[in-house]
């Protein structure tokens, strides 16, 4: 076994499944050349070519349109946007969610559209700064959209057995990769503050089905609902709640859609309080629909009201420590975490 | 609800405060948490919220008061509700805010079940509480904002007399089940006799030597008084009947059962064909029985096939009580204890050792008179005992 880091994860994953099916290919800015900007498609226009591995033209309408229709023909297209906050652009929203998510269903099954759109989200504060157009969280939009499977995976493991899913899988898949997740392997002072971001990767192929959360820590007092990077933050969080006697839960949904609302609930009930975190504002948010799922299935056994740790509602801010303020820090977990129970 | 907005504490060290400018007029239909008026503090201008919904009814500070902390400002009524005559000064801080009116005072369920909702409780709190009728109003929350909390009910749980509830054993099912069907069918007549113990007695006694040589055993009352029944019934074969889908059934054995109680239950191990059996030989199976009974490892043979039953309950000082028949039997022998007491012989007091026997028979498969004639005969035999101990 080895350690890999999230982009080295998702590029094997991508490897071996194109290895396997000649039918996935892989259509984006700066996708094949370069082997993508985050460096997730590395070598794979070396390996399976031009034809199968594309750069595209800066249009993610084009990007999108092409890859549904490509999948309508029989492909498996993997479609690469360059930041999740471009997924506005040129009509690229309108073929995910009008076309891609409903083409199946509006064509009576006749079609299936096989594709998988992987896109970076979020804030790369401390390392970074992406500010109010390179930053944003967005899969609330996307939990939306009846006909589409989320996936955000949070640590390298996770990341290669869901896109590995992804990728067998008949239906469109939003594959939704925090940013920040990329730097583990480049950056030691990330890795020293969460190691939590590294991962021991098997090399074999395996799947990770959808719809199945995962518990990062077991606990008794608190059930923290945690999202990509704010798993990390969690963790941190919660070794120093465990210094004031306080025993936190750390539960990973690792895909919204299908979500795993049977292991929130059964943690939730067992600690009898519950505190979600996402990076993503909190108006309208992630966090939203989870804690309104928790209370419809959970009510009494609530010994507190749900918290949610989110964004700030503001565009990112441009100075970089504003960036970082905009957004759930460990302290804003303790504090909520201390809220919840009172001391 | 009559609901008085009063001045704030803004601060821990605020005394007063200063109404400002006012953003509603009487009259003006207001939302919780609607900006009411403006309040300045030496350091601060801050926003006064509506703490309910409702009318603004009147306007007790207008602008430039100056208010003590938790003085009344103004008066928030519902649609329809006219501001009360008596307006208090000011509102001592407590849960409760609002005072309810001249009607809700008439319907005091409904005052006392707004104030438990006012009451910040959890919902697995209050569902705990509920499910063991606890008074909420009576807990102290230390859950955050003061919310009564799971833990809080659990404490005051602690302190409320619990019952315990345990579920049936199998034994204890299995009685209740074969006495409530024999309730419920049997027609249980109880026939009380007083039997003169003495003599029998007295051969216990005198035999014991004898038969502990012999017999490695010693005969007690329940032994003697056992075959004395198994004699009896065979002199009234009625008594030794069952009562089987509707007919009355007359085996040829006589099988007494002798009931053993256990800490788990009762059990009724059975001497087979004991109208057969020598004293000893009874004395020795009572024993063997009552030994394998508590060790749990009567046979089911050993179990079943009883025509009659006998039950003592002397040996806990009871003077006589009256069993329940151990269906399909018909009839069962309640004994009590043995007891020095004077009766009178021959018009003179005497005292004798007596023991009360109860009989309880099934009115379907006999009359009392027949019922009657097996106590003699066993009254009888029991007086006149040497024949028991051959």
């Amino acid at each position: 076994m080895r350690t890999l880091d999230f982009s080295a994860a998702i590029n094997e994953a991508l490897r071996q499944e194109m290895t396997r099916d000649e039918n996935i290919v892989v259509f984006g800015e700066d996708v094949g050349h370069f082997g993508g900007l985050f460096a997730c498609t590395k070598n794979l226009q070396k390996e399976f070519g031009e034809n199968r591995v594309r750069d595209t033209p800066i249009s993610e309408g084009a990007i999108i349109g092409a890859a549904v229709g490509a999948a309508l023909g029989g492909l498996r297209p993997v479609a690469e946007l360059q930041f999740i906050d471009f997924v506005g652009c040129n009509g690229a929203m309108d073929q995910i969610f009008n076309q891609l998510a409903k083409m199946h269903y509006m064509f009576g099954g006749a079609v299936k559209v096989p594709v998988v759109v992987r896109a970076p989200c979020g804030s790369r504060y401390p390392v970074a700064s992406g500010a109010a157009q390179h930053s944003q969280n967005l899969e609330a939009w996307f939990m939306h959209v009846p006909g589409l499977k989320i996936a955000v995976p949070s640590t390298p493991y996770d990341a290669k057995g869901l896109l590995i899913s992804a990728l067998r899988s008949d239906d469109p898949v939003f594959f939704i990769e925090h940013k920040l997740l990329y730097y583990a392997q480049r950056m030691p002072s990330l890795r020293e503050k969460y190691p939590s971001l590294l991962d021991d990767v098997p090399e074999t192929e395996y799947s990770i089905p959808f719809g199945q959360a995962s518990i990062r820590k077991t606990g008794k007092d608190v059930s923290i609902i945690a999202t990509m990077m704010m798993v990390h933050k969690s963790i941190r969080a919660a070794e120093e709640l465990s210094r004031k006697g306080i025993d936190v839960e750390i539960v990973d949904p690792r895909t919204l859609v299908p979500l795993d609302k049977r292991t929130i609930v059964d943690s939730v009930k067992k600690t009898g309080r519950a505190v979600i975190v996402s990076e993503d504002c909190r108006t309208g948010g992630v966090a939203a629909e989870i804690a309104s799922m928790i209370v419809e299935e959970a009510f009494d056994y609530l010994d507190a009201p749900i918290r949610r740790v989110s964004g700030m509602d503001v565009p990112i801010p441009y100075s970089p420590v504003l960036e970082g303020a905009a957004i759930p820090q460990e302290e804003d977990i303790i504090d909520a975490v201390r809220g919840v129970i009172g001391k | 609800m009559v609901t008085y907005v009063k001045m704030p504490r803004l601060t821990w060290t605020m005394e007063e405060g200063i109404v400002g400018e006012w953003h509603k007029q009487v009259g003006d239909q207001i939302e919780k948490g609607d900006i009411l008026c403006e309040i300045e503090t030496e350091k601060s201008v801050d926003e006064l919220k509506a703490p309910e919904h409702g009318i603004l009814g009147k306007i007790v500070s207008p602008k430039g008061s100056i208010v003590k902390v938790n003085g009344v400002i103004a008066v928030v009524t519902a649609l329809g509700e006219a501001v009360p005559e008596g307006i208090p000064s000011e509102i001592t801080e407590s849960p409760v805010e609002s005072k309810p009116s001249e009607e809700t005072v008439k319907m005091t369920e409904v005052a006392v079940s707004a104030v438990v909702e006012e009451l910040k409780v959890s919902p697995v709190a209050r569902k705990l509480a509920e499910e063991h009728g606890i008074d909420l109003r009576k807990i102290r929350g230390t859950g955050p904002e003061g919310r009564i909390i799971k833990e809080d009910v659990l404490k005051a749980l602690e302190k409320v007399p619990q019952t315990r509830t345990v579920s049936l054993s199998r034994m204890r099912e299995v009685t209740k089940n074969r006495l409530s069907l024999s309730m419920k069918n049997a027609l249980p007549v109880p026939l009380t006799i007083e039997v003169d113990m003495t003599e029998a007695i007295r051969l216990i006694g005198n035999s014991r030597a004898k038969m502990e040589q012999e017999h490695n055993v010693h005969a007690t009352a329940t032994s003697v008084l056992v075959k004395a029944v198994a004699r009896a019934l065979e002199v009234h074969p009625i008594l030794n009947a069952r009562f089987v889908n509707e007919q009355i059934e007359m085996p040829e054995e006589v099988n007494v059962g002798v009931a053993v109680a256990l800490e788990e239950g009762l059990v009724v191990p059975v001497i087979h064909t004991t109208n057969k059996k020598a004293l000893a030989e009874i004395a020795k199976e009572i024993l063997d029985l009552a030994e394998k009974a508590r060790t749990g490892t009567l046979s089911t043979a050993e179990n079943s096939g009883g025509t009659f039953t006998v039950s003592n309950l002397g040996m806990f000082g009871i003077d006589f009580f009256a069993p329940i028949i151990n269906p399909p039997e018909s009839a069962i022998l309640g004994v009590g204890r043995v007891v020095k007491k004077p009766i009178v012989i021959n018009d003179e007091l005497a005292l004798r050792l007596m023991m009360t026997l109860t009989l309880v028979f099934d009115h379907r498969t006999m009359d009392g008179a027949v019922a009657a004639k097996f106590l003699q005969t066993l009254k009888e035999k029991l007086e006149k005992p040497a024949d028991l101990f051959t």
